[in-house]
C-alpha cells in the first residue's frame, strides 16, 4: 500500500515536472517569436521601399524617354515639312531670282503670295503634326496612370503615394515642356520658313545666277554712288583704248556721265 | 603717279584680283633676281617665267620707260616702277557665295571697265551665308546687296509686305 502510494506521488510529480518543462518551452517559443517579428517587418519594409525606388526610376526614365521622343518630333517637324513642301519651296526660290534679277514687275507681288501661302501651309502642317505629339505625350501620360493604378492596388499605400507625387511632378513637367515648345514652333514659324526659304534659294541658284545677281549688284552700287571716286578720276582721266579690252559681258550699256 | 592707261591694258589687263597680282609681283621678283645669276637674255627669262600676254605686257612698258634691255640694274628699276603703278590700281572688295570663276572674274572686271571706265582689282571673300547677291566696300564705303539681306528683311516683323 505504502509503496502504491509512493508510486502515486511520484508520476504526480512528474506530471507536474512535465507541465513545467511544457510551459517553459511555450514561454520561451513566445517569447521568441516576440524577438523575432520585428526584423521580419524591418525586411518587409526594405523591400518595400526598394521597390518603390525601383519603380519612381521607372518612371523617371520613361519621362526622359518621353521628353526625348517629344523633342525628336518637334525637330522632324521642320524637315517632314520641307520635303512636303518641297515644290512650293522651290517656286519661292524661283520667284525670289526673278524679282532680285529685276525680270518681272510682278515678281514681288508673287513672291510675297507665294510665301505667305507657304506660311500658312507650314503652320497649318505644324499644328497638324504638334497635335500628333501631344497624343502621343497624352498616350504616355495614360501609361503612367495604368503604371499607377496596379501599382497602388498590389502594393503598399507608400509605393502609391511615392508614385502619385512623381507622377503628378513628371505629368507637369511633361505639360511645361510640350507648352513651352508648341509656343516657341508658334512663335517661329516665320523664322523657321524664312531658313526653309534660305536653304531652299543656296542650294537652288546657279552659277550664271549668281554671277548675274552680282553684275546686278554692281550696278545698283553704282547708281546710288558707291563709286563716285572712281567715276571723278576716269572723268579727269579717260581710259585712252577702251576698245582694247575684250568686252564679253551682257549688262545694258549706259552712256558715262561725263 | 596714276597707272598708265596704256600700260595697264598689256600689263594688267589679265589680272583681275588681288591675289593674282601678288602672284604677278613674286614672277617680277623672280625676273629681278634671275637677270643677276646669270647673262640669259630678258626674252628667254621672260618666256621661261610668265604667260606671253606678261611678257608682252612686261616688254612694252619697260620700252616705254626706256630702260636698257641689257643692263639688269635698269631693267630692275623699271620693273619697280611697275610694281608701284599696280600698286596704284583701286581695290573694290567684293563678298560673294560663291567661288567665282576666271570667268566670271573676268566679266566683273570688265564691268567695271565699261561702265566707270576704270581699271580695278578685286579681292573676293567667300561667304556661302550671304546666298547671292555681294557685299561690295570701296574706299570705305559698303553696300549691302546680298539676298540674305533682303530675305531677312522681308522676314522683319511687321514689314513682311514691304518690297524685297
Amino acid at each position: 500500500m505504502d509503496l502504491q502510494n509512493l508510486l502515486y506521488a511520484l508520476l504526480g510529480l512528474i506530471l507536474i515536472l512535465c507541465y513545467g518543462v511544457l510551459y517553459l518551452a511555450y514561454k520561451i517559443s513566445k517569447q521568441n517569436r516576440i524577438i523575432n517579428k520585428p526584423k521580419e517587418d524591418y525586411g518587409d519594409s526594405l523591400e518595400i521601399i526598394e521597390s518603390a525606388q525601383k519603380q519612381a526610376n521607372a518612371i523617371v526614365e520613361k519621362a526622359v524617354e518621353s521628353a526625348k521622343h517629344i523633342l525628336f518630333e518637334t525637330e522632324y517637324v521642320k524637315q517632314d515639312i520641307t520635303r512636303e513642301m518641297q515644290d512650293s519651296l522651290s517656286k519661292v526660290a524661283e520667284e525670289t531670282i526673278k524679282m532680285v534679277q529685276g525680270r518681272s514687275a510682278e515678281s514681288d507681288k508673287e513672291f510675297r503670295t507665294i510665301v505667305d501661302e507657304i506660311k500658312q501651309e507650314f503652320a497649318k502642317e505644324a499644328s497638324q503634326k504638334l497635335s500628333a505629339i501631344e497624343k502621343i505625350a497624352t498616350d504616355e501620360t495614360n501609361d503612367f496612370k495604368e503604371i499607377l493604378r496596379r501599382e497602388t492596388v498590389s502594393s503598399q499605400a507608400i509605393i502609391g503615394k511615392k508614385i502619385g507625387e512623381d507622377f503628378t511632378q513628371v505629368q507637369a513637367e511633361i505639360d511645361e515642356y510640350k507648352k513651352i515648345r508648341m509656343a516657341e514652333v508658334d512663335r517661329n514659324i516665320d523664322g523657321i520658313v524664312k531658313q526653309v526659304v534660305k536653304d531652299t534659294l543656296g542650294q537652288s541658284i546657279t552659277l550664271p545666277v549668281q554671277e548675274e545677281l552680282v553684275l546686278n549688284s554692281l550696278e545698283n552700287a553704282k547708281k546710288v554712288g558707291l563709286f563716285k571716286h572712281l567715276e571723278e578720276e576716269a572723268d579727269k582721266k579717260p581710259l585712252q583704248k577702251p576698245t582694247d579690252f575684250v568686252i564679253t559681258d551682257t549688262t545694258p550699256k549706259e552712256e558715262h556721265a561725263a | 603717279m596714276q597707272p598708265s592707261t596704256t600700260n595697264q591694258t598689256s600689263v594688267f589687263d589679265s589680272i583681275y584680283t588681288v591675289s593674282e597680282l601678288e602672284l604677278f609681283y613674286k614672277e617680277v621678283d623672280l625676273i629681278a633676281s634671275l637677270l643677276f645669276k646669270d647673262s640669259t637674255p630678258l626674252e628667254t627669262i621672260l618666256t621661261n617665267t610668265v604667260s606671253t600676254e606678261k611678257k608682252d605686257g612686261i616688254l612694252s612698258f619697260l620700252k616705254e620707260q626706256q630702260a636698257n634691255l641689257t643692263n639688269p640694274v635698269s631693267i630692275q628699276e623699271a620693273l619697280i616702277k611697275l610694281k608701284t603703278q599696280g600698286n596704284l590700281i583701286p581695290v573694290v572688295n567684293l563678298e560673294l557665295a560663291f567661288e567665282p570663276t576666271s570667268t566670271i572674274l573676268k566679266n566683273i572686271s570688265i564691268w567695271f571697265l565699261r561702265r566707270l571706265q576704270k581699271k580695278v582689282l578685286l579681292s573676293i571673300r567667300l561667304e556661302r551665308q550671304i546666298l547671292g547677291g555681294a557685299y561690295i566696300s570701296f574706299n570705305g564705303l559698303y553696300k549691302d546687296y546680298t539676298l540674305k539681306t533682303k530675305i531677312d528683311k522681308y522676314f522683319e516683323k511687321g514689314t513682311a509686305h514691304e518690297s524685297i
